[in-house]
C-alpha cells in the first residue's frame, strides 16, 4: 500500500490551553480564600448552575490525572478502597477519587493547605456517580444536593425538562441557604450562554474530524477535555475553544493532519485505559489514528440525534437569537441542553448510543472501531456489547478488548496490543518501519 | 402453613404455566415487568396480568453477546429467560427506570425478541423531593394512556381505584404475615415468607389476596426461632438458599429486599387522588440503594427492622457485580455492627453454589451462637 504523507504541525493554541488549565487549577484552590464556595461534585455538565454564587467545582477528583500517572499511588488507591469494603463493582474512576479523599490528599492544595469543601452538588446521570458522592458527603459532613438528569424517551422529554427545571430551581434556593449568599441570576444567564457556546464549539470541532486527513486526534481532544471538565460556562474556556475552532478549520482548509501518515481512521468507544499514556497513539505505528469517540464528543459536546443515529450540531441560543431574560429562561435552556442535546445523557438508554456509533462510522469515514468492554465504567460501556452486534450487522470491522479504564491490574498490555496489531493488519495496514510513537507527547 | 406454603412455592416454580392458564381462562394479556418500582396497579386496572420477570438460576451462555459479564447476575439471568423463550407468552415488557444493568436487559430483549408492547417508565431517583412526585404522577398518567391505547379501551377512574384497593389490601395482608414473624414464636419461616412474596409477583393479586387470607386465618402457634436472622440484598429469590440457612438452625425473620419488605412497603392511604397515591407509594416505600440518594434512609430503616424483629445477625446477599448494593454495603455493615448485629456477606451469581455457601453460613452461625 502506498504511504500517504500529509503535512502536520503542532496546534498553535496548545500552550494557551495548557496555561488556562494551570490558571483554573490555581483559581480552584484560591476560590475559598476569596470568600467564595469550594464545591465538590459535578464534572463539567451544568457547570453554569453554581456560578450564581461563584461556586467552583471539579468533580470529585482534582488529582485524578496525576494519580493516573503514578502507578504506585494508583494501586494504593484501589487497595485503600478494597480494605474499606468498597468492592471492584464500583466505578473505578470514583474509587480512585474516593480513595484520594480517604487518603487525605483530595483537598490538599499543592501549597499544602488542607481545605474543607463548602458543599457538594452532584449531577445524577450515572448511578455510580451519585452513590459515590454520597460516600464523600458522609466523609466531609457538608451540605449535599443531588440534581437528577433524568432519562426520558423523546416523546415524553418535556416531563423530564420540567422535572429538571424544578430541581435546578430548588438547588438555587438551597445554595442561597447553605452559602448565605444571594444568587446572582445575571451571572447564571451569562454562564448559560457560555456553556452552550462551549459545548457547541466542541461539537463543531468534532465535526471537523470528518475531513481527511483528520486535523486532530483523540489524545488532543482529551487534553482540551480538561477545560470542559472545569466548566465551559467560563468565558476564558470558550475563548480558547474559539481559538481551537478557528485553528482546526484552518487545518482542514490547508490539509494539516494530526497524524502525517494517516491511512486508517479509528473510533475508540468507552474510556481508554487512562494510566497507559501511549495507548491512544499506538495505532500511529500503522498510520492509523483515533479520531475520537461518541463517548468523548458526546460527553462534552452538544448534538441532537435523529432516530437513525445521525448527530447534528444545534445552534446556540445566541445564534438563534434567543434572549434569556431571567432565571426561568436560563434554567429551561440548560434543561434543553441536557435533555435534547447531550448524547452522554441519552447514551445511558443504550439504543441511542448503538445507533450513534454505527452512523458515526459512516459520517466520519471510519475504517474500524475499537470497543472497550470496561469493567471500571459500567455507565459508559453499557452499550458496547450491543454496539458490537450492530457493527457486525453492518460489516463494520471492530475489535473488542476487556479491561478497566482506571485499574492497571485488569489491563493485560501484551494481550491488548497483540489484538490491536492483528486488528490493524486485518484492516489492511502494516507497521511503518520509519515511524516511531515511542515518545509520548506531554498532554 | 405447610400445605399453603407448598401452594405458594409451586406457583413460583410453575409461574409460566400459571400465566398461560390465566391467559386462557381470562383471555387477557400478560405483561412482564423488570423492576418493582413499576406501579402495577395501572396494568391491573387495564385487565392485564403483571408478571415479574425472574431469573432461572441455571447456567447459560446466551447473554454474553448482549451484556458483558461484569454486569449483575440478575440482569443477565433475566435476559437469558427472554432469549431462551421462557417468557414467550408475554404480550408486553415494561420497566421502570432503575439501574443501568436492568436497562440493558430491557433494551436487548425488546430489540432482539420483539414483543407487541414495550414501555420504559421514568421513575425518579430523588424520591424524597416534591419535584419527583410531580414528575412521577405525570409519568404514571402517561403510562396509563399508553396502556389504554394498547388495550384499546379507556381505563376508568373506578378501575384504577379498584386496583388501588386490591393492591392496598395485598400490602395490608403482607404486613400481617410479616407481623407474625416478630414475636418469640414465628408463624412463617423465611422460606415460606419468600415463597409468598415471590408468588405475589407472578399471580393475580385478587387471587393472591384470597390465598393470603387463608394462610393468615389458619391456626398457627408458631415455632421458636433459635437464631433470628435478617437478609439484605437486591433480589433474593432463591428459596433453596433460605431453606439452607434455616436448616442450619436459624430463622430468617425479616429482610430488606425487593422480593420482600421493599416490595409491599406498607398500606398507608397516601392521597385521595389515585395518581398521587400510586406515586407516593413508590416514592415512599423502603428505598433500594438506587433510590436512596442524599441523606441515606436505608441504615435507619434496616435498624428499625432489626429492632422490630429482634434480629441477631444479618446476611447480605450480594448479586455479583451489582454496584448499587456494593456501594451501600460498608455503611450498612457498620450501622449493624454499632448495634451489635454481626453480618455475613454472600456473593451470588446466576447459579448459587449452595455447597460452598453452607460452610460459610455454618461458621457464621457458630460465631453467632457463641455471642448469643
Ligand atoms: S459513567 Fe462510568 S466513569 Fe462515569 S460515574 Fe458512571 S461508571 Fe463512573
Ligand atoms: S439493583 Fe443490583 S441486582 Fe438489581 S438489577 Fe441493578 S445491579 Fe442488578
Amino acid at each position: 500500500m502506498l504511504r500517504t504523507e500529509y503535512p502536520t504541525r503542532p496546534l498553535e493554541c496548545w500552550p494557551k490551553m495548557k496555561e488556562l488549565r494551570r490558571t483554573l487549577f490555581r483559581e480552584y484552590w484560591e476560590n475559598q480564600d476569596k470568600g467564595n464556595p469550594l464545591m465538590l461534585g459535578g464534572y463539567g455538565n451544568l457547570s453554569s448552575l453554581p456560578s450564581g454564587v461563584d461556586g467552583r467545582g471539579a468533580g470529585l477528583g482534582i488529582y485524578y490525572a496525576r494519580v493516573m500517572r503514578d502507578r504506585d499511588l494508583l494501586l494504593k488507591c484501589h487497595q485503600t478502597m478494597d480494605e474499606m469494603g468498597y468492592g471492584p463493582e464500583i466505578c473505578a474512576t470514583l474509587r480512585v477519587n474516593l480513595a484520594s479523599m480517604f487518603m487525605g490528599f483530595q483537598m490538599r492544595s499543592p501549597k499544602g493547605k488542607l481545605y474543607k469543601p463548602d458543599f457538594i452538588i452532584e449531577f445524577h446521570i450515572c448511578d455510580s456517580q451519585s452513590k459515590s458522592t454520597q460516600i464523600a458527603w458522609e466523609h466531609y459532613q457538608i451540605p449535599y444536593f443531588v440534581l437528577e438528569i433524568p432519562l426520558f424517551p423523546p416523546e415524553r422529554v418535556e416531563t423530564g425538562k420540567d422535572y429538571m427545571v424544578a430541581q435546578m430551581d430548588a438547588c438555587i434556593r438551597w445554595m442561597e441557604k447553605v452559602t448565605g449568599k444571594e444568587y446572582d441570576d445575571e451571572k447564571l444567564i451569562k454562564a448559560v450562554y457560555n456553556e452552550w457556546d462551549g459545548r457547541v464549539l466542541w461539537s463543531r470541532v468534532a465535526e471537523f474530524q470528518k475531513a481527511t486527513p483528520a486535523p486532530l486526534d483523540q489524545k488532543m481532544f482529551n487534553s482540551f477535555a480538561t477545560l470542559m471538565m472545569w466548566g465551559p460556562h467560563q468565558q476564558p474556556v470558550t475563548e480558547v475553544l474559539w481559538e481551537l475552532y478557528d485553528e482546526t478549520r484552518q487545518r482542514v482548509d490547508e490539509g494539516i493532519a494530526a497524524v502525517s501518515t494517516e491511512r486508517c481512521r479509528l473510533l475508540h468507544e468507552g474510556q481508554p485505559p487512562w494510566f497507559h499514556r501511549a495507548f491512544l497513539r499506538y495505532p500511529n505505528l500503522y498510520g492509523a489514528s483515533y479520531l475520537g469517540s461518541a463517548y468523548l464528543w458526546g460527553l462534552w459536546g452538544a448534538f441532537g440525534a435523529d432516530e437513525d443515529g445521525t448527530w447534528t450540531v444545534p445552534l446556540t441560543p445566541r445564534e438563534r437569537g434567543t434572549v434569556l431574560r431571567n432565571r426561568e429562561d436560563a434554567l429551561r435552556s440548560l434543561a434543553d441542553l441536557a435533555l435534547d442535546h447531550s448524547p452522554i445523557v441519552t447514551s445511558h438508554m443504550v439504543a441511542p448510543q448503538v445507533a450513534a456509533t454505527v452512523k458515526m462510522v459512516k459520517d466520519w469515514h471510519v475504517d474500524g472501531v475499537v470497543l472497550h468492554i470496561d469493567r471500571g465504567c459500567k455507565g459508559q460501556s453499557a452499550a458496547n456489547a450491543e454496539t458490537r452486534l450492530a457493527l457486525r450487522e453492518e460489516n463494520i470491522p471492530c475489535m473488542v478488548y476487556e479491561s478497566n479504564n482506571a485499574d492497571p491490574r485488569e489491563f493485560s498490555e501484551a494481550q491488548v496490543m497483540d489484538r490491536m496489531d492483528s486488528f490493524l493488519e486485518s484492516l489492511g495496514v502494516s507497521r511503518l518501519e520509519a515511524f516511531s510513537s515511542g515518545k509520548d507527547e506531554e498532554d | 402453613m405447610t400445605g399453603l406454603a407448598d401452594k405458594f412455592q409451586q406457583t413460583v416454580e410453575q409461574r409460566h404455566s400459571y400465566a398461560r392458564k390465566w391467559k386462557q381462562r381470562t383471555g387477557g394479556r400478560v405483561v412482564g415487568y423488570l423492576c418493582t418500582y413499576l406501579p402495577e396497579e395501572v396494568l391491573y386496572s387495564a385487565g392485564v396480568l403483571p408478571v415479574r420477570v425472574m431469573g432461572g438460576h441455571e447456567p447459560q451462555d446466551v447473554t454474553e453477546p448482549h451484556i458483558a459479564g461484569y454486569y449483575c447476575a440478575w440482569c443477565r439471568d433475566t435476559l437469558a429467560q427472554g432469549v431462551l423463550g421462557r417468557y414467550d407468552y408475554l404480550d408486553g415488557l415494561v420497566t421502570a427506570h432503575s439501574c443501568m444493568h436492568i436497562r440493558q436487559t430491557f433494551h436487548s430483549w425488546v430489540k432482539h425478541h420483539p414483543i407487541p408492547y414495550s414501555y420504559y417508565m421514568y421513575m425518579p431517583g430523588q424520591v424524597h423531593t416534591p419535584q419527583a412526585e410531580e414528575c412521577l404522577c405525570r409519568e404514571i398518567e402517561a403510562f396509563k394512556c399508553s396502556m389504554e391505547e394498547w388495550v384499546g379501551k379507556d381505563i376508568s377512574e373506578d378501575a384504577i381505584r379498584d386496583a388501588i384497593q386490591v393492591y392496598g389490601k395485598h400490602r395490608r395482608l403482607m404486613g400481617e404475615l410479616y407481623q407474625g414473624r416478630k414475636g418469640a414464636k414465628v408463624s412463617f419461616s423465611g422460606a415460606e415468607a419468600l415463597s409468598v412474596v415471590l408468588s405475589s409477583q407472578v399471580m393475580d393479586k385478587g387471587e393472591h389476596n384470597q390465598w393470603l387470607e387463608e394462610a393468615l386465618s389458619a391456626p398457627s402457634s408458631g415455632v421458636d426461632a433459635p437464631l433470628r436472622l435478617m437478609m439484605l440484598g437486591s433480589v433474593i429469590d432463591d428459596v433453596a438458599l433460605v431453606e439452607l440457612i434455616e436448616s442450619l438452625g436459624a430463622m430468617v425473620v425479616t429482610d430488606d429486599s425487593c422480593t420482600g419488605t421493599r416490595y409491599f412497603g406498607d398500606n398507608t392511604p397516601l392521597h385521595t387522588d389515585p395518581y398521587t397515591h400510586m406515586a407516593r407509594f413508590q416514592l415512599r416505600k423502603p428505598p433500594c440503594p438506587i433510590k436512596d440518594m442524599e441523606e441515606r434512609r436505608r441504615p435507619a430503616h434496616v435498624l428499625s427492622l432489626a429492632r422490630d424483629y429482634g434480629v441477631q445477625g444479618a446476611i447480605f446477599v450480594q448479586e455479583k457485580f451489582c454496584d448499587p448494593h456494593a456501594s451501600d454495603f460498608p455503611t450498612l455493615r457498620v450501622a449493624l455492627e454499632q448495634v451489635d448485629i454481626p453480618s455475613l456477606k454472600l456473593e451470588v451469581d446466576v447459579t448459587t453454589p449452595l455447597g460452598q455457601l453452607r460452610t460459610r453460613i455454618e461458621a457464621f452461625m457458630e460465631m453467632l451462637q457463641v455471642e448469643v
